[in-house]
């Protein structure tokens, strides 16, 4: 007897061995929920991102407010900015030029790059091509004088849009 | 000695049996609501709320490592909010463009409409399918749409007072 049941506790092991195994890489609640390849669709059948949702996303904290959504902020010491990892992004001006070059996000979306302008450093940064409002590039060229003076930080605030080829920048400066 | 096997067994057997059947089902939900998150038999699928009434519907606060986006859409004139929060629409032709938003989205949110102008238009205007209200900054109604280039138009929408607040850059 004692023999049986060690042997079912094995097989028993194993069996758990093989359903962790076989945890299923396809997951279908009604063609509504889909988890597959680790990725969720919700309303979508083969999901291309970690969460593809077919219809509207509704935010909300309470019966009476909307919830938030959440990103963030990405600092970047470098001069490449990767939008595809969060759409609020900052660049610290801290002495050095920066030939900016962006990596795009994953679809159609609003972006907010900030500018942080260090106490003690000047230097500038040059925008790779992008479509400016009224065709205008405000200067990002920082006087390392008017820096030194200073003793504390200056942002200015890139807003652009992706359309998902091109994008569509306006600059908000000197906020202190 | 089966004191011990049995309740090892038992423990080593759970495992195969959370994985075949869910924790729990109910009549109106597929999935349950007891670990915060549902799928509604109408499809609609809740998280923190067992009823939810948009394709994803969440109560509480949602952290994105990563993008949210909306697909592009060429709209006609007649725009349609809840297909996306950002949507284009293409100037092919010198005539007038006569934009109404007719449906409103589905709760607050940041609309963009992007105006791709292949030519120029002096004769382009936008308003709102009443009861819903379309108000500009300064009271200055986009204005600038020159050949070759795009005009933004932002817009936040508030669902309680049915209105749309709307600003804008042109000359892209």
């Amino acid at each position: 007897m004692k023999r049986v049941l060690v042997w079912a506790w094995v097989l028993s092991l194993s069996l758990t061995a093989w359903a962790s195994n076989m945890v299923p890489n396809l997951i279908n609640i009604n063609d509504t929920l889909v988890v597959r390849d680790l990725k969720v669709g919700i309303g979508v059948t083969t999901p291309t991102h970690s969460l593809e949702v077919m219809g509207t996303m509704y935010v909300q904290s309470s019966a009476a407010s909307a919830g938030n959504i959440g990103y963030p902020l990405i600092v970047n010491t470098g001069s490449v900015i990767d939008w595809s990892k969060s759409p609020f992004q900052q660049i610290d001006v801290d002495g050095t030029n920066k030939t900016l070059t962006f990596v795009n996000p994953k679809g159609p979306c609003g972006l907010v790059l900030v500018i942080r302008r260090r106490p003690g450093g000047g230097g500038g940064l040059t925008f790779p091509n992008l479509k400016w409002t009224n065709q205008t590039v405000p200067s990002f060229n920082y006087s390392q004088s008017l820096a030194r003076s200073r003793s504390v930080d200056v942002y200015d605030i890139v807003g652009l849009v992706f359309d998902g080829s091109t994008y569509l920048a306006e600059g908000n400066l000197d906020f202190r | 000695m089966n004191r011990i096997i049995a309740p090892l067994l038992l423990v080593s057997l759970t495992p195969c049996i959370a994985l075949a059947y869910p924790s729990y089902m109910d009549e109106t939900n597929l999935v349950m609501a007891k670990h915060g998150f549902v799928v509604s038999t109408n499809q609609n699928v809740g998280i923190g709320t067992d009823r939810p009434n948009y394709k994803l519907h969440v109560s509480g606060n949602v952290m994105v490592y990563g993008n949210l986006t909306s697909s592009p859409l060429v709209t006609s004139t007649a725009v349609d909010w809840s297909l996306g929060n950002i949507q284009t629409i293409n100037l092919t032709d010198a005539g007038s463009y006569a934009v109404v938003f007719e449906t409103p989205p589905l709760g607050d949110a940041n609309l963009t409409l992007v105006v791709n102008c292949t030519v120029a238009s002096t004769n382009f205007s936008v308003s709102a399918r009443s009861p819903s209200i379309l108000t500009w900054q300064y009271g200055l109604a986009p204005s600038i749409f020159l050949a070759g280039k795009k005009t933004v138009i932002r817009l936040d929408y508030s669902q309680s007072l049915n209105r749309y607040y709307g600003t804008w850059g042109g000359n892209y």
